[in-house]
C-alpha cells in the first residue's frame, strides 16, 4: 500500500472481525464447559468415542462454528492487507450462518443442561 | 439482467456468487462498503454477547429461577441472539443496497427491538435476582 488511508478502514475493519471472533470464542468456552460438567453419559452416540454424547455433539459444533469463523477472519484480514475492497457477500452470509449455527447449538446446550 | 435467459444452473451458481441486489447501481465508496461491514460486525458482536449471556445465566446462575422457567428465558435470549444474526444480515444488504441506488438508508426498528429485548431481559433478571435471595 503506497498511500495509508487517512481514517485506517481496513485496520479498523480487520480489528472489527478480530473482535468479532473473540466474542465467538466467549461463547464457545461456555458451551464447553457445559459439556465438561455434565455428567458423563454411558451410552455413546459412536463407539470407541467417549465423551462423544449430546453434550459433546454441541461442543463439536461450537468448534466448527469457530473455525468457520476464524476462516472467514483470516481471508478477509488477507483481502484488507493488500486492498480495501468490499467483502464479498459470500464471506458475510458465511460468517452470519455460522454465528446462527452457534446459536442453534447455545439452545441445545442450555435444553440438555436443564 | 437482460439477454439470453441463463439456465437455472447458472442462475444459481450467480446466486451463490453474489446476490442480484450486488449488480445494480454503482459501487459505493470503500470507506462506506467498510463502515457497513464494520456496522454488520457491531450487530454480530451483540448477537454473540446475547448468546454467551443466555449459556452463562444458564450455566452461572442455576438457582435464579425454577429450572423451567430458567430454560425458558435462557433459550428465549438465545433465540433473540440467533435471530439477531440473521437480521444484521438483512440490514447490511439493505443498507448497500440503498448505497448503490442513491437512496436513504433504509429506517429499521431493529435498534427499537433490540432496546425493547435489552430492558426487558435485564429488569426480568433483575427481579429474579431480588427474589431468589
Amino acid at each position: 500500500m503506497e498511500v495509508r488511508d487517512p481514517g485506517l478502514q481496513p485496520e479498523r475493519t480487520t480489528l472489527a472481525w478480530r473482535r468479532t471472533l473473540i466474542s465467538l470464542v466467549v461463547v464457545d468456552l461456555f458451551i464447553w464447559r457445559s459439556w465438561l460438567t455434565s455428567e458423563p453419559s454411558t451410552g455413546n452416540l459412536v463407539a470407541g468415542l467417549p465423551g462423544l454424547d449430546y453434550q459433546g455433539i454441541c461442543a463439536l459444533m461450537a468448534a466448527v462454528a469457530t473455525i468457520v469463523l476464524a476462516s472467514v477472519v483470516w481471508v478477509r484480514s488477507r483481502q484488507l492487507h493488500i486492498g480495501n475492497a468490499a467483502a464479498s457477500a459470500r464471506l458475510v452470509l458465511v460468517s452470519t450462518l455460522a454465528v446462527m449455527g452457534l446459536g442453534a447449538t447455545a439452545i441445545a446446550a442450555i435444553a440438555l443442561g436443564g | 439482467m437482460v439477454g439470453k435467459l441463463p439456465g437455472t444452473d447458472k442462475i444459481w451458481r450467480d446466486t451463490l456468487r453474489e446476490p442480484a441486489w450486488r449488480r445494480t447501481g454503482k459501487t459505493p465508496d470503500y470507506r462506506f462498503s467498510l463502515a457497513n461491514e464494520r456496522t454488520f460486525l457491531a450487530w454480530i458482536r451483540t448477537s454473540l454477547a446475547l448468546l454467551a449471556g443466555a449459556v452463562a445465566v444458564d450455566q452461572l446462575a442455576p438457582n435464579i429461577a425454577p429450572t423451567p422457567v430458567r430454560l425458558v428465558l435462557c433459550v428465549l435470549l438465545a433465540l433473540v441472539g440467533a435471530g439477531l444474526a440473521a437480521l444484521s444480515y438483512r440490514r447490511w444488504g439493505q443498507m448497500e443496497a440503498a448505497m448503490r441506488n442513491d437512496q436513504a438508508l433504509p429506517f429499521s426498528r431493529v435498534m427499537l427491538f433490540m432496546t425493547i429485548v435489552v430492558a426487558v431481559a435485564a429488569f426480568a433478571f433483575a427481579v429474579l435476582i431480588l427474589v431468589a435471595r
